[in-house]
């Protein structure tokens, strides 16, 4: 299978994403028992309350949706060890952490139609993104 | 573990565990027929590790990251749910999940400053915290209700554990997929 490279080195030396690591897992489809991105949303954000976070390849930020309180917050997560050469290990992808909240809601179901990043919404961030945490 | 038959044994289990185990499942994963998580389903690997024989558990898709196990393999265990601290390849607890009935019921989020030393809860989130999780719909679970109240205090009876733990993520143990440490489980 040819794989193409979005990023070199992303987890370390020559270990690189692909694209076909980019948006849900199989895992995930596989939970929500869906391939509609929405879908897998609503079910393990909105229905089962799981934080989200995930690297958007498009603009070179991580993304926390922190969702386990009220407020639920969107912030861009700050890089813990910017310094390292691999993008991967610049982020913990904890969502508990401080970062400039660009959206915020009380009812995750707002977060769907609510939630822009440039200008895309969150299901074409997401098909471009590599999630680091769901949980 | 010094005693030629403790030896024995632990070679016995090393020997047996090439393969890192699969362990635990995700939503919907434990099956009343089977009475436990197919293999199919298990979504986390066993490092071996033990504290007070609670298995120490790493996610099998990404382990620098950690996420609880919804369902359990055991009936009501309590697993410690670790990373792979992506800078030093360390071995860090940092989530305890409860289960009752193969369900997680409750999981403790521990937080830790830049020593390693256990961050207490405080309402900022900041702090070490619990939630409840519950049945959101039949057979899946989520975070008990998303309000104000589901961000709770940590109970006392889990800081004799607690403290285990932070002694544990001190030491520095690592470990690597296809490593299965049950010689080095921490029986404290």
């Amino acid at each position: 299978m040819n794989r193409t490279v979005v990023i070199n080195n992303f987890f370390g030396d020559g270990e690189h994403l692909y694209e076909d690591q980019l948006g849900w897992t199989k895992r995930e489809k596989t939970e929500a028992r869906s391939l509609v991105s929405k879908e897998i949303f609503d079910f393990e954000v909105v229905l089962v309350g799981l934080n989200l976070a995930f690297y958007y390849v498009d603009d070179d930020r991580f993304y926390g949706i922190h969702n386990e309180s009220i407020p639920i917050k969107v912030k861009i997560l700050p890089r813990d060890t910017p310094d390292s050469p691999y993008i991967n290990s610049q982020c913990t992808g904890d969502t508990h952490v401080d970062g400039e909240v660009i959206f915020s809601c009380r009812d995750p179901n707002e977060l769907w139609d609510g939630v822009r990043i440039d200008g895309k919404s969150l299901e074409e961030v997401l098909s471009r993104s590599y999630i680091i945490t769901l949980n | 573990m010094s005693s030629p038959m403790k030896l024995m044994k632990s070679r016995s289990i090393a020997k047996n565990n090439k393969r890192s185990l699969k362990v635990m499942g995700g939503n919907g994963s434990y099956g009343k027929a089977l009475g436990g998580v197919a293999k199919k389903d298990r979504t986390h690997y066993d490092t071996g590790y033990r504290i007070d024989g609670h298995k120490v558990l790493v996610l099998m898709e990404n382990i620098n990251h950690n996420k609880f196990i919804m369902n359990s393999n055991s009936e009501n265990p309590i697993y410690l749910i670790a990373s792979i601290a992506k800078n030093t390849h360390r071995l860090v607890i940092s989530g305890i999940g409860i289960y009752e009935k193969h369900k997680l019921t409750k999981s403790i989020d521990l937080k830790f400053d830049s020593d390693g030393n256990l961050i207490p809860f405080d309402s900022s989130e900041k702090g070490s915290h619990a939630h409840n999780w519950t049945e959101n719909s039949p057979g899946v679970l989520g975070r008990k209700r998303h309000d104000e109240s589901n961000h709770l205090p940590i109970d006392d009876k889990y800081q004799h554990l607690i403290d285990k733990i932070v002694d544990f993520n001190k030491k520095g143990h690592t470990w690597e997929k296809g490593q299965n440490n049950e010689q080095n489980s921490c029986h404290q």
